[in-house]
């Protein structure tokens, strides 16, 4: 049965290498998406079998990779939503770079 | 002993089959394993897939002299040296056709019972060897009554429990603590074609929702104390979607029905000991709608 893990934000230390601001992330079309009733979600990639669980935060910036929102603009919407918190911007783009390395997020636009 | 051309018309949730058996032994082995599925007559509407059990043939299939064999629809499917494991084979081969002509239905490795005290559809969730049966069985014993064993059907927009009335698999370690329990005499579990192959009264007909979700761990000593632990939904989904066969041919209906189980049914993980003990916590479970822990 299909693997599966979760992605976060939180942060770490890894460098952000995803990030040109012209970039338009966009889901991949091998992929099923699912929104649990407390804010998380459940991602199917129906081409690697694999099950992906996202948390809240990272389930907001998963429905803004529609192929018109650049990183910057997904990052200032999550800074909105929380304005105080630290690193916001880095931990959109790894999250971003996480996403596309695991092919959920094509990079047609990138 | 041959029976000439008796053939017998089933109906599994809509996939509709006549079924020949000339043997008079092997076909009434066949129709007491799919008693549950039994048409009086077939009323002509629809498509029938047609299946034939024998072990005659004339030469042109290539298979050892004195083998049994299925053919679906004239075309061989596959042979066999005894008719015990052709008529596994056949209860096998006719479900899993049924599941895949109903692929519109959320299917689930599980149990569903009903308390008779009330209107939760329970499922009990997990790969074979999690103790599904054996808890189902136990349930039953306390006037549960059942939907399914080892495989559910769900309807996805009402997550209705369909009846799906298939003989259970029973292995003599269930045997034996259900028979501790008490098992009533009516329950024979010598009956052919194998040993492990048990018919119980299938008597859960009105189609509840499914509103309890209990995750059978697979490794749990029948001396520990029993334990349920509430599921957060997105542990909860991927546990009903590591179980759901239509997750790679069905993916989006699939996820959006394990989706709307997490939003309406309580999930737990249960980590089952005790059969009795087990039993008593799931009861207070429906009874009570508290948690075990």
């Amino acid at each position: 049965m299909a693997s599966s893990h979760t992605a976060a934000i939180a942060p770490n230390e890894r460098e952000a290498t995803v990030a040109e601001s012209n970039e338009r992330p966009q889901k991949s079309a091998c992929v099923h998406d699912e929104l649990l009733h407390d804010g998380t979600m459940i991602l199917l990639h129906s081409c690697k079998h694999e099950l992906m669980t996202l948390n809240p935060t990272a389930a907001i910036v998963w429905e803004y990779c529609d192929g018109e929102h650049s990183p910057d603009a997904i990052a200032a919407e999550i800074r909105e939503v929380f304005p105080d918190a630290a690193h916001v911007e880095d931990e959109v783009m790894i999250l971003l770079q996480q996403l596309i390395e695991q092919n959920y997020l094509t990079d047609e636009n990138l | 002993m041959e029976n000439e051309a008796m053939i017998d018309h089933y109906d599994l949730l809509g996939y509709r089959l006549a079924l020949s058996i000339p043997d008079a032994e092997a076909h009434a082995v066949a129709a007491r394993m799919l008693a549950g599925f039994r048409l009086n007559t077939d009323d002509g509407m629809g498509p029938v897939t047609r299946y034939v059990v024998t072990d005659k043939q004339d030469g042109s299939l290539h298979i050892p002299d004195g083998c049994w064999y299925i053919s679906v629809n004239d075309a061989l499917t596959d042979w066999y040296y005894t008719i015990a494991e052709t008529l596994v084979a056949l209860e096998r081969l006719i479900v899993n056709s049924a599941l895949i002509f109903r692929a519109d239905l959320f299917h689930l490795h599980s149990a569903a019972l009903v308390a008779p005290f009330s209107e939760q559809g329970i499922l009990l969730v997990g790969e074979s060897g999690s103790g599904k049966t054996t808890l189902a069985l136990a349930l039953m014993l306390r006037g549960f009554l059942v939907y399914s064993d080892d495989v559910t059907l769900i309807t996805p927009t009402t997550l209705a429990l369909e009846p799906f009335p298939r003989a259970f698999r029973v292995d003599a370690s269930t045997r034996a603590l259900v028979e501790q329990l008490g098992a009533p005499p009516t329950w024979d579990f010598d009956m052919p074609p194998g040993s492990d192959y048990f018919f119980p009264p299938h008597n859960a007909v009105a189609r509840v929702a499914a509103r309890i979700a209990l995750f059978l761990d697979r490794d749990c000593q029948p001396d520990q104390t029993p334990r349920l632990i509430p599921l957060a939904p997105a542990e909860a989904a991927r546990l009903l979607l590591m179980n759901a066969p239509t997750l790679p041919y069905a993916g989006a209906l699939t996820i959006a029905t394990a989706a709307r189980l997490t939003a309406s049914a309580r999930c737990y993980r249960l980590q089952s000991g005790d059969l009795r003990a087990t039993v008593e916590m799931v009861m207070a479970l429906v009874a009570e709608g508290r948690d075990g822990t």
